[in-house]
């Protein structure tokens, strides 16, 4: 199943979950055996969007990722309000692709056991998520 | 006011208004009343009135019907043509029904509410106990009935929708104390499984109405719904009216319409998620925000 579907699934209402460890997303209860990642060849730029994407989304009452970060609505201003996506979708476009980066293991870690970008310090990935 | 100079007959005194006494007058004995010149007269002209018939001509509009009204006692139909719309309602009952700005009365009540130091929530918890609570949602209910058959697209429609009336008549029901229903759980259980199957706004006023009711004088108990839909509610009929008819612009934006704007988007992305994961103190949040910035004071 192309990316792509599954996020136009989500925007119709299905609930959706991706948890790192088992490596697996469930869609409206079922876990999906085949997704296709359509990973670009700047990783790192693609990353960056859309962590700001997630990270000035308007937030809602389900609960926002354990993974990364999120700026609560008093920090966002009224026109980003406004114009910014929901949380719900913006955080499963984020999550599905870092598991496409964990499955295909695109990561150079060296010696570390965490990334930080240089860009934005509430980015961090783990080695043990791969 | 013209010169004058006012003399008494018996002993002859006299006093000046205006700048120099050019001409004099004899009063009669007896109480005398000064009266400005502006109430006697008739064909007055304010300047305030004056400056508007001036803009008025500018533009184009034929000013001297308009005199004629202010002056006399003349009916509408007689002065303007009858076959505008706009007149024949005006003759009916007095005032122009518009569809986009009502319940304005809620401005009044959210206002009174944020001037509480602790916050609206704390003020509502205040003021307003659990009787309130069914009462207000009751009488909702009773209007979506009504509404859902006149105008199904209504945006009245989406803070309280049926899932939440549900929830909240179910949070009720734990503090029902009428005398069969008290001590009986099962019971308890039963009637909120027949109001959580309900499908229609009809069929849940019929079990509602069915079912009895009574709270305790000082319960204050309040559900979470409830809490989350009222203040979506006040929020926005709020906005919508202070926006158009008392000159409040957002913080970002530069006119009316961009502030419409921006409430309408933020109005979709809220109501684009389920009704019981919906955040509606976001919207009120844009509110006590612009009126911080901009120093609002509401104003009659």
């Amino acid at each position: 199943m192309k990316v792509s579907t599954i996020i136009k699934r989500i925007e119709n209402g299905k609930p959706y979950r991706v948890s790192f460890e088992n490596r697996t997303v469930t869609l409206d209860g079922k876990v999906l055996s085949q997704i296709d990642f359509e990973l670009p060849d700047n990783v790192e730029e693609r990353l960056l969007e859309l962590f700001e994407n997630y990270k000035y989304s308007v937030p809602s009452a389900k609960a926002d990722s354990k993974y990364f970060f999120a700026f609560d609505e008093s920090h966002l201003s009224t026109k980003q309000l406004a114009e910014n996506e929901n949380r719900y979708i913006a955080r499963a476009k984020l999550e599905i692709y870092v598991l496409g980066l964990i499955i295909n293991n695109k990561w150079d870690f060296g010696d570390k056991w965490y990334w930080q970008s240089n860009k934005d310090s509430k980015l961090v990935l783990f080695k043990k998520w791969f | 006011m013209k010169n004058t100079e006012i003399r008494c007959p018996n002993c002859g005194s006299s006093f000046l208004i205006g700048k120099s006494g050019n001409a004099v007058t004899e009063l009669s004995e007896g109480v005398h009343y000064l009266v400005p010149e502006t109430i006697r007269n008739e064909n007055v002209t304010n300047a305030k009135t004056e400056v508007r018939m001036a803009a008025l001509k500018a533009a184009g509009v034929d000013v001297d019907k308009l005199q004629t009204l202010m002056q006399s006692n003349e009916n509408l139909k007689d002065i303007f043509n009858s076959d505008d719309p706009i007149i024949t309602e005006l003759s009916k009952g007095g005032f122009i029904n518009n569809p986009e700005l009502f319940r304005r009365w809620i401005a009044a009540q959210t206002f009174r509410l944020l001037k509480d130091p602790h916050g609206w929530t704390h003020a509502v918890r205040k003021t307003y106990d659990t009787k309130y609570v069914y009462n207000q949602s009751k009488r909702e209910l009773i209007l979506l009935c009504k509404l859902v058959k006149k105008c199904p697209n209504d945006i009245r429609l989406r803070f309280f929708t049926l899932e939440d009336l549900q929830t909240i008549f179910c949070e009720l029901m734990d503090y029902n104390e009428w005398y069969c229903y008290r001590n009986d759980e099962e019971k308890k259980k039963k009637l909120k499984m027949t109001i959580k199957s309900t499908r229609t706004y009809i069929n849940l006023y019929d079990t509602i109405h069915s079912i009895n009711w009574r709270f305790r004088y000082d319960c204050t108990f309040k559900p979470k719904t409830w809490l989350n839909c009222f203040k979506g509610a006040g929020a926005y009929y709020t906005l919508q009216n202070v926006i158009r008819t008392h000159g409040l612009i957002l913080p970002e934006c530069n006119n009316m319409e961009e502030s419409l704007e921006v409430v309408d988007k933020l109005f979709n992305t809220i109501t684009s998620y389920k009704p019981n994961e919906r955040r509606w103190d976001i919207l009120l949040s844009v509110l006590t925000r612009a009126v911080d910035e901009r120093n609002f004071e509401l104003k009659f």
